[in-house]
C-alpha cells in the first residue's frame, strides 16, 4: 500500500523525518520503504505566464512560445495541443531535473532553441494524464517556486502489510501507528450532527449477519466535475486514478479512513427502497466494469425495489453508476461481513480497493465519520449540499474486554516487564487497560483494533511496543524425545553421498510434470494424481517415478551439447491407491552409455558399470550385496530392452529395477543417445531391517588360489558357471570371481571362454597342491556336466 | 715379531678413519678386497697371530676385533653414501608430468540445494533438534485449518495454494504441517527440525513453484520469545559467522503469535549496504515467532502449560546468497553445467 508522508502528518501530530517515520514504523511491524521521495524534486520548475504562440516554421504539430517565468522573457517550444496565450503553466528551467528522469537543457527542436519546458501532469510526476500541459491557477504569480504554491514535495512510503492489520489499510490507520512511534496526538476531525432520515428512502436488511451495519446519505445537487489538484495528486500519489469529484471523494476517504464507500446516483434507486440480500441463484448482475455475472445465492447484492445495484462490498452496478450529469447522490457507506465479501470476490475472480478492505476487517464504528468525511468533500468540491442520513445498525458488533495477565506475559516474551509498563505500551496504541487485582488487566480495545480477539493478542502488542531489540536473547533447553529418530532423513541423506562418489550428480526436479513424459516411458502401471496448475498447464499430474523427469534432464542437457549425463535424484513419488494418495521417496538416476578413457584406460559406460555402482552403493548401505533378476516373463518392464533390464532385489526384497532403455522410449522422451537407468524404493532399500553384521574370522591359514578357464557356449550366463562353482564344495571354495570374458577367433564361433579366480580353504588343516588338484577335478566335472564346459587348452 | 704384529695392528687403527673414501661402487669393492679379502691387509696380520706370546694375545686379539670392526663400518658407510647419491641422481633427472589428469572416474556432486538443506539440518541437530518429515501433499486441515488459518481467511492469499484435482488435497505451501503432525504424534516436549519440499503457485526469477523450506520449533515449559531470539542467533552465527547480526521485526504469520521476521546483518557487504540488501544493510531470511495457543489446541496441548517457538526458512534463498545465484530457476533446469560447479 502507497501512503503519503504530507498526508499522515495532517492526521497525527510529530517531529518524525520521513526516514525516521519508515524506521518507526517497520520496527513496529509495518514494514515502510520510501517508494518516492519528492523532496527537492521540484528545485528549477516555477511558474510562467504563456504570452505568445506561434507556429513553428518547420513542424505542424509543435508551436514556438513566449514566456515569463520571473526572469527575462524565454523562448520555448512546445509541442502540447492545449498550449494557448495567456495561460498560467508551470516551467522547467534549463538546469531542472524532473521526477519522470528527463533533464532540461538548452537545445533546438527542428531548429528552433528552446530555452525550457512547459510540463504536463505526467512530466512532474503528479499523474498519469499527458494529454497536454497542465494549466494553473491564474492567480499564481509569474517566477514563483512551483514547490511553493502547491503540495508536491512529498514522500510517497510503500508499506507492506500483513493480512492481520485491515486497520491500517488507510491513512487514519498508520497515523495510529505514528502516533505510537512518536508520541503525539492524532487529529482527529469531529463529525457534525447528521439530519436523521431520508425523504422517500429506507433500508432494508435481510442478511444481518453479511451486513450488520448500513448507513445512507444524501447529497443534492452535485456538480460533476474533475477534483482540484490536491486530491487529484493524493490519489494518483496512491495509485487511485482520479475520476470526477463525487467518485474521488469515495475514494479519498477510503485510502482516508480505510472505509470502502460507494455513491449510487439517486435517480437509479428505483421504489424508494435499499435492501440488502442475498442473490438468487443464477441472478444476472453488470458490474462497473462493464462485466455480466450469473450470482450464485451466497452473494450480497444492493438492491432498489426492482433489481440489484451494487455487488456488496466488492463493486457498484453499471445501472446506478455516477454520470456526467448525476446531480443528487445517495453515499453507502456500510460494514459487510469479510468472509461474505471474500467469496464473493474469489467466485466472481475481482479484487478491488473495497473487497481488498472488507475481507480484511474495516471499522463498524467508523462509519459515520467516512460518510461524514465524503459528503463534506462533495459539498466543498462538487457544490453539493448534504441532506438527510439513515444509519441501521440491527445488531451492535461487540467487543468484549479481554483478560489480560502480566505474568503471562512475561512470561511468554522473557520479559520483567510492570504492569505499569505494560499499560503504558497499550495505551500508546488507544488501547484502555483496567487494573483488577494485581498483575491481571480487563482490556478494552478499540473498534478498529477487531484483529485483537484474545490475550496472545495483546502480548504481541506489547511486545512489538517493547520492542524486539529489547527482548535479551536466552539459551532453551531443548527437549529431547526419544521416540523420534533422524534415521531415514539421516540415510537417505548418506545414500546420495555416495551416488555422488560414485560419479552421479543430484538433480532437483519439479514433483509434477507432464502426463507426455511419463507415457513416453509406457509407466501405465501406477495411478497418477492429478493437480490444477496455473503456472504451466501442461505439468499436470504429480510424478509415480523419477525418471521421467531425469530423461527430459538427459534430454536437456544433450541439446545444451552435453556428450556425457549422469545424474541421479532422490524424492518423493506420488501414487493413487484405493482412492487414497501414497507417497515414497525413490532415488533413480540415468547415464549415457559409451566409454569414459582415463590415459588408454578405457572405463564402459553401459549396463554393468551401473550395476556396479548399484552394487557397491546398495551393499555399502544395507550391508547385503543385491541380487539382479531378469523379470518373470511378461513382467518385463516395456521401455527397458527385453533382456536388459534386471530387477533389484535385497534380502529376497524387490525395491526397484534397472536396465537400458528401448530405443523406443529414447525417442518419445527426445533423446538420441543410449542410456541406462535405474529407480528403486528409497524408503524400502532403507526400512530392510537391519541384520546385525556378524564378523567372519580372519583365517590363520594361507589356502589355495587357482585360476580356471572354461570355454562354454555363448548363451551360458557367467552368474550359472560361479553358482555350480561354488556349490561343487561349499565348505572349501571360498570364493569364485569372473576375471576375464573373451570372445573372438582364439575360440569356435558360437563359444566364449570365461576366466575365474577360485580361493579354497580349510579351516582346520592346510591344504596341500594334491588336495587343490582334487577340488578342481570336482569343479571341471560339474561344470562339463552342467554346462558342457570344457577347460581351455 | 709378536710386539710387530701389536705394533702394525696399531698402526692400521690409526690409519682406518682417514682412508681414502671410495667414489663409487667399483672403489668400493676394491677397497673391501684390500682390507677385509681372504688374502687383504687384516687376513694377513691375523697369520701373525699364533706366534703372539701367550700373556699378549687377548691384547692382540681385542686390537684384531677393532681394527676389522673399524674397517667395515667406515665401508657400510661409504656404500649407504654411494647408493644414496646414486638414487637421488636417478631421481633428479627424471621427467615425470604431473599435469597428466589423475586417473580416478571421478565424483558427481551433491546438489547445492541438498548441501545447504544439510549443512542447515546439521547446526540444528547440534543444537539438539529432531528431524521429522512428513507428506508433500496435504489436506487443508494440516497446512491451513490446523495452522490457524480459518477457511476464507486473506492471510491465505500469502500463500497461493496448487490444489489436486480428484482428490481434496492440496501441495503444502509451507513446512508447517509437520508441526501439527508431530505435535499429534508425539506430543510435548519436543524439538523438531523439519526439512523438505514446499509448493505455491508462484514463478519469477526469485520465485519457484517448487522450492525448500526448513521449519524448526520447540515444545516445552516456559519457552520464551528470549528463547526464539537466543536459538536464531546461534543457528545465524553458525551459517554466517561470529560476527553477523540479526534484528527481528514484529510481523504476521497465523499460527505464531507474537510473529516476527529476522533479518541477518548483509553477509555480501556486512552491513554498509550493497545491491543485494537494496542498501539496507539487512537482509530478510527467515519468519518466526511463538506458537500460536489456537495450534496447540488443535494438536490437544493445552497452551496455559505448555509453550513453545517456531520459525521457518526457505533453503533457496540462503543457497542464492551463499554461491550468488540471482536466478532461482537455475537450480531446477539441472544444467550440467551449473550441477558440475559444486
Ligand atoms: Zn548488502
Amino acid at each position: 500500500m502507497k501512503i503519503s508522508y504530507i498526508w499522515l502528518g495532517e492526521w497525527v501530530e510529530h517531529k518524525l523525518s520521513p526516514e525516521e517515520m519508515a524506521a518507526g514504523l517497520t520496527s513496529l511491524g509495518l514494514e515502510t520503504s520510501i517508494a518516492e521521495d519528492r523532496r527537492g524534486a521540484y528545485a528549477n520548475v516555477v511558474v510562467g505566464k504563456v504570452l505568445t504562440v506561434g507556429p513553428h516554421p518547420n513542424a505542424d504539430s509543435i508551436r514556438l512560445t513566449t514566456v515569463n517565468a520571473g526572469g527575462e522573457t524565454l523562448s520555448i517550444v512546445c509541442g502540447a495541443p492545449n498550449v494557448a496565450a495567456g495561460q498560467t503553466v508551470a516551467v522547467a528551467l534549463v538546469g531542472a531535473s524532473l521526477p519522470n528522469g528527463m533533464k532540461i537543457e538548452e537545445r533546438k527542436i527542428r531548429g528552433e532553441a528552446s530555452f525550457g519546458m512547459i510540463c504536463s501532469e505526467t512530466e512532474l510526476g503528479i499523474s498519469s494524464d499527458s494529454s497536454g500541459i497542465m494549466v494553473l491557477d491564474s492567480s499564481l504569480v509569474a517566477g514563483t517556486k512551483l514547490s511553493a504554491c502547491m503540495e508536491l514535495e512529498d514522500v510517497i512510503f510503500e508499506v507492506d502489510l500483513t493480512p492481520n492489520r485491515g486497520d491500517c489499510l488507510g491513512v487514519l490507520g498508520v497515523a495510529r501507528e505514528v502516533a505510537a512511534v512518536s508520541g503525539g496526538k492524532l487529529k482527529m476531525p469531529s463529525v457534525a450532527p447528521a439530519q436523521e432520515g431520508i425523504n422517500g428512502l429506507s433500508i432494508k436488511i435481510e442478511n444481518v449477519k453479511g451486513c450488520p451495519r448500513y448507513t445512507a446519505r444524501e447529497i443534492f445537487g452535485v456538480k460533476i466535475t474533475p477534483s482540484p489538484f490536491k486530491i487529484r495528486r493524493r490519489l494518483a500519489a496512491c495509485g487511485v486514478r482520479p475520476i470526477n469529484n463525487v467518485v474521488d471523494a469515495t475514494n479519498y476517504v477510503m485510502l482516508e479512513t480505510g472505509q470502502p464507500l460507494h455513491a449510487f446516483d439517486r435517480r437509479d434507486i428505483a421504489g424508494g427502497i435499499i435492501t440488502v440480500r442475498n442473490a438468487a441463484q443464477g441472478e444476472s448482475f453488470t458490474t462497473l466494469d462493464g462485466k455480466t455475472h450469473a450470482l450464485e445465492d451466497f452473494n450480497l447484492l444492493i438492491a432498489d425495489a426492482s433489481r440489484g445495484v451494487a455487488l456488496a462490498g466488492v463493486m457498484g452496478g453499471q445501472n446506478s453508476e455516477i454520470k456526467d450529469d448525476t446531480a443528487d447522490i445517495i453515499l453507502e457507506a456500510a460494514y459487510f461481513d469479510p468472509v461474505c465479501v471474500r467469496r464473493t470476490a474469489k467466485r466472481l475472480g475481482v479484487s478491488t480497493e473495497s473487497s481488498y478492505r472488507f475481507e480484511r476487517g474495516v471499522d463498524a464504528e467508523g462509519l459515520p465519520l467516512a460518510s461524514f468525511l465524503a459528503a463534506r468533500m462533495m459539498a466543498q468540491f462538487a457544490g453539493g449540499i448534504v441532506g438527510g442520513y439513515l444509519d441501521v445498525y440491527p445488531q451492535k458488533i461487540e467487543h468484549p474486554p479481554i483478560a489480560l495477565r502480566a505474568r503471562r506475559t512475561n512470561d511468554m516474551l522473557g520479559l520483567e516487564l510492570s504492569d505499569r509498563e505494560m499499560a503504558g505500551y497499550l495505551g500508546k496504541l488507544g488501547i484502555e487497560c483496567e487494573s483488577g487485582s494485581a498483575g491481571l488487566f480487563a482490556v478494552k480495545t478499540p473498534s478498529h483494533r477487531h484483529d485483537i480477539k484474545s490475550e496472545i493478542d495483546l502480548v504481541e502488542e506489547i511486545s512489538r511496543l517493547h520492542g524486539l531489540a529489547n527482548v535479551p536473547p536466552t539459551a532453551p533447553k531443548l527437549a529431547q524425545h526419544a521416540s523420534l529418530e533422524n534415521g531415514k532423513y539421516a540415510k537417505r541423506r548418506a545414500l546420495n553421498n555416495l551416488f555422488a562418489a560414485a560419479g552421479f550428480y543430484e538433480a532437483v526436479n519439479f514433483s509434477f510434470i507432464n502426463p507426455a513424459w511419463r507415457r513416453a516411458l509406457g509407466m501405465e502401471d501406477k495411478k497418477p494424481a492429478k493437480m490444477e496448475n496455473r503456472i504451466n498447464a501442461e505439468l499436470s499430474e504429480l510424478r509415480t517415478s523419477l525418471l521421467p523427469g531425469l530423461l527430459q534432464t538427459a534430454s536437456f542437457n544433450l541439446r545444451q551439447g552435453e556428450e556425457r549425463v549422469t545424474v541421479y535424484e532422490t524424492g518423493t513419488t506420488f501414487r493413487m491407491r484405493s482412492g487414497e494418495l501414497h507417497e515414497e521417496f525413490h532415488t533413480a538416476g540415468v547415464m549415457t552409455c559409451g566409454e569414459e578413457e582415463i590415459l588408454g584406460v578405457k572405463l564402459p559406460r553401459d549396463f554393468h558399470r551401473l550395476k556396479g555402482v548399484l552394487s557397491n552403493v546398495i551393499k555399502a548401505t544395507t550391508g547385503v550385496s543385491p541380487e539382479f533378476v531378469l523379470p518373470a516373463q511378461g513382467a518385463e518392464h516395456k521401455f527397458l530392452y527385453d533382456h536388459r533390464q534386471a530387477e533389484i532385489m535385497v534380502g529376497g526384497l524387490c525395491i526397484g529395477l534397472m536396465g537400458q532403455i528401448h530405443p523406443l522410449a529414447l525417442e518419445a522422451s527426445d533423446v538420441d543417445t543410449d542410456m541406462v537407468c535405474f529407480e528403486f524404493s528409497a524408503d524400502a532399500l532403507l526400512g530392510l531391517p537391519t541384520r546385525g553384521l556378524r564378523v567372519t574370522p580372519i583365517p590363520r591359514l594361507p589356502g589355495i588360489k587357482r585360476d580356471l578357464a572354461l570355454i562354454v557356449d555363448e548363451r551360458v550366463e557367467a552368474g550359472a558357471l560361479v553358482k555350480t562353482i561354488l556349490e561343487t564344495d561349499p565348505v572349501r571354495i571360498r570364493h569364485c570371481a569372473l576375471f576375464d570374458l573373451y570372445q573372438g577367433v582364439q575360440v569356435p564361433e558360437g563359444k566364449k571362454s570365461l576366466a575365474f579366480r577360485l580361493f579354497f580353504l580349510d579351516t582346520e588343516k592346510n591344504l596341500t597342491d594334491g588336495a587343490g588338484d582334487e577340488i578342481m577335478a570336482e569343479v571341471l566335472a560339474r561344470v562339463k556336466e552342467k554346462h558342457s564346459a570344457v577347460i581351455r587348452g | 715379531m709378536a710386539a710387530n704384529l701389536i705394533d702394525s695392528l696399531l698402526e692400521l687403527k690409526v690409519q682406518v678413519p682417514s682412508l681414502p673414501e671410495p667414489a663409487d661402487e667399483k672403489e668400493l669393492d676394491a677397497l673391501r678386497v684390500k682390507y677385509l679379502g681372504k688374502k687383504g691387509i687384516v687376513s694377513l696380520l691375523s697369520q701373525g697371530m699364533p706366534s703372539v706370546p701367550k700373556e699378549q694375545k687377548p691384547e692382540a686379539g681385542k686390537l684384531l676385533q677393532e681394527v676389522r670392526t673399524g674397517i667395515e663400518q667406515m665401508l657400510e658407510r661409504a656404500r649407504v653414501k654411494i647408493r644414496r647419491e646414486k638414487i637421488q641422481r636417478e631421481i633428479e633427472q627424471e621427467f615425470f608430468d604431473i599435469s597428466l589428469p589423475g586417473a580416478n572416474p571421478g565424483f558427481g556432486a551433491r546438489h547445492p540445494i541438498s548441501a545447504v538443506m544439510e549443512e542447515i539440518v546439521d547446526i540444528f541437530t547440534g543444537m539438539g533438534f529432531q528431524v521429522e518429515e512428513g507428506p508433500e501433499a496435504e489436506s487443508d486441515y494440516y497446512n491451513f485449518e490446523g495452522l490457524n488459518f480459518p477457511p476464507e481467511h486473506p492471510a491465505r492469499d500469502m500463500q497461493d495454494t496448487f490444489h489436486l484435482t480428484e482428490i481434496e488435497m492440496l501441495l503444502r505451501t509451507h513446512t508447517s504441517p509437520v508441526q501439527v503432525r508431530a505435535m499429534e504424534k508425539y506430543g510435548p516436549p519436543l524439538s523438531v527440525i523439519a526439512p523438505g519440499k514446499v509448493y505455491r503457485c508462484d514463478a519469477d526469477i526469485t520465485h519457484s513453484p517448487m522450492f525448500h523450506q526448513i521449519e524448526g520449533f520447540t515444545i516445552d515449559k516456559k519457552v520464551t520469545m528470549g528463547d526464539l531470539k537466543g536459538t536464531l542467533q546461534t543457528f545465524i552465527r553458525r551459517l554466517y559467522g561470529a560476527d553477523t547480526k540479526i534484528r527481528l521485526r514484529p510481523s504476521f504469520f497465523p499460527f505464531v503469535e507474537p510473529g516476527a521476521e529476522m533479518d541477518v546483518s548483509c553477509v555480501i557487504c556486512g552491513g554498509k549496504g550493497c545491491r543485494v540488501c537494496k542498501h539496507t544493510g539487512w537482509l530478510e531470511i527467515l519468519g518466526a515467532g511463538m506458537i500460536h495457543p489456537n495450534v496447540m489446541k488443535s494438536s490437544n496441548i493445552d497452551p496455559e502449560v505448555w509453550s513453545g517457538f517456531a520459525f521457518g526458512m526457505g533453503i533457496e534463498r540462503v543457497a542464492m546468497l551463499k554461491y550468488g545465484v540471482d536466478d532461482i530457476r537455475l537450480f531446477f533446469e539441472n544444467d550440467m553445467r551449473f550441477l558440475r560447479q559444486f
